[in-house]
């Protein structure tokens, strides 16, 4: 399996954090320094995460008769009967022959989609799998929140994956000790920064090196270490457990802050021109849950193009 | 990190506030600049020195800034 192309798709509303909460965060400054989390994207309460995808799966300039199955990721879709899939196929007109999944998760979820995705390609005759990763987090965060509503970014991406003998394994963990890390309640979500802190430096490193080491895979050859972007401290502090340098951990933080499961493809879209063909990479997804799923897999040069959602309600 | 000197001074470097602010029988939520955010680089910074990672619930368990010294030791 590998990827053949990842479609970004994000809201106009570009954010900066430190204009927006001059007045209410005292220390945003300091903020924005030590998590990273700069600008970010706020899509319009109008703005639906379904047709960002829809977005994304037409810019993926694919003919939709021949995609065989799709995989969405969500926390936040707009209605749950039918689920989100169908309202893709009621917008695009599949293959009355597609595989359609859809799947409740967030940070994880982006690495979790690629499992599943490459034990389809062994079990069935798929040669395209299409995966959607995003969240719109914001339209489930009070305002007032100013613990949380500095966070995050409503971003969609649409990834293109195709049958290919490339190297992939993969692992993960659950902590149920982690469940109240990241929860919502009453419809809006809340977050205990240190509870993630705490989980994320107490086990992620950890599997990582699990998963190299069970592979025979010496972590030197790693070019390059794409991790879920929740917060540069954490990153940080992955890196160093590691004993990796920073410049093997691309990040989006900055530009996007938090955008749950679709960090890893943004992180993956904005450094494409970058990466190399045959090089590894290790992709991994940790949060709410709390949950960590861990994929190391080679490279074949991809499509990546970001784009802003065009609203044709306007 | 090695004394409890060392401990108020990491503190005042990460609030931001003077040594003189920060006594051992402070409250240490009640201090000047504490947040969700100081109190996660501070835990950070503790890790980062000591190795020793403070879990929620210790910091939930203890209240003065000796206390909080003592879950090092």
């Amino acid at each position: 399996m590998r990827i053949k192309s990842i479609q970004i798709v994000h809201p106009e509303n570009k954010i900066d954090n430190l204009t927006l909460f001059k007045d209410t965060i005292p220390d945003i400054d300091k903020f924005c320094t030590t998590t990273g989390i700069r600008y970010r994207y706020e899509a319009p309460e109008n703005h639906t995460i379904e047709d960002y995808f829809v977005q994304g799966i037409k810019a993926l300039n694919v003919e939709i008769s021949s995609i065989d199955v799709l995989i969405t990721v969500t926390q936040t879709p707009t209605k749950l009967i039918p689920s989100l899939s169908n309202y893709l196929n009621q917008q695009l007109r599949f293959s009355e022959d597609i595989l359609t999944y859809d799947l409740t998760s967030g940070c994880s979820g982006y690495t979790e989609a690629l499992v599943l995705a490459n034990q389809l390609f062994q079990s069935t005759s798929a040669e395209r799998i299409v995966v959607c990763n995003g969240d719109f987090s914001n339209h489930i965060i009070d305002k007032k929140n100013t613990t949380v509503k500095p966070l995050f970014s409503d971003v969609a991406a649409v990834t293109l994956l195709e049958r290919s003998e490339n190297l992939f394994f993969s692992n993960q963990k659950s902590y149920a000790d982690g469940y109240s890390a990241i929860s919502s309640q009453d419809g809006k979500m809340t977050l205990n920064g240190l509870d993630v802190f705490q989980f994320s430096t107490l086990y992620v490193a950890k599997s990582i090196q699990e998963l190299v080491a069970k592979n025979n895979v010496e972590p030197e050859i790693i070019a390059f270490y794409f991790f879920h972007q929740a917060n540069q401290i954490i990153n940080q502090t992955i890196a160093k457990q590691l004993k990796i340098s920073t410049e093997k951990v691309p990040q989006s933080i900055t530009g996007y802050g938090n955008s749950s499961s679709a960090s890893i493809p943004l992180t993956l879209a904005l450094h494409a021109s970058q990466l190399k063909k045959n090089q590894k990479i290790l992709l991994s997804g940790f949060g709410v849950g709390f949950k960590i799923c861990n994929v190391v897999t080679d490279l074949c040069p991809f499509d990546a193009n970001i784009t802003v959602f065009e609203d044709k309600s306007i | 990190m090695n004394t409890y000197k060392d401990f108020v001074i990491l503190m005042s470097d990460e609030l931001g506030i003077d040594v003189s602010e920060i006594e051992a029988h402070s409250a240490f939520r009640e201090l000047r600049n504490w947040s969700s955010l100081n109190a996660l680089l501070l835990v950070s910074k503790i890790h980062e020195q000591t190795e020793i990672l403070l879990s929620p619930a210790q910091l939930a368990s203890v209240t003065t800034v000796e206390e909080l010294y003592k879950l090092l030791k």
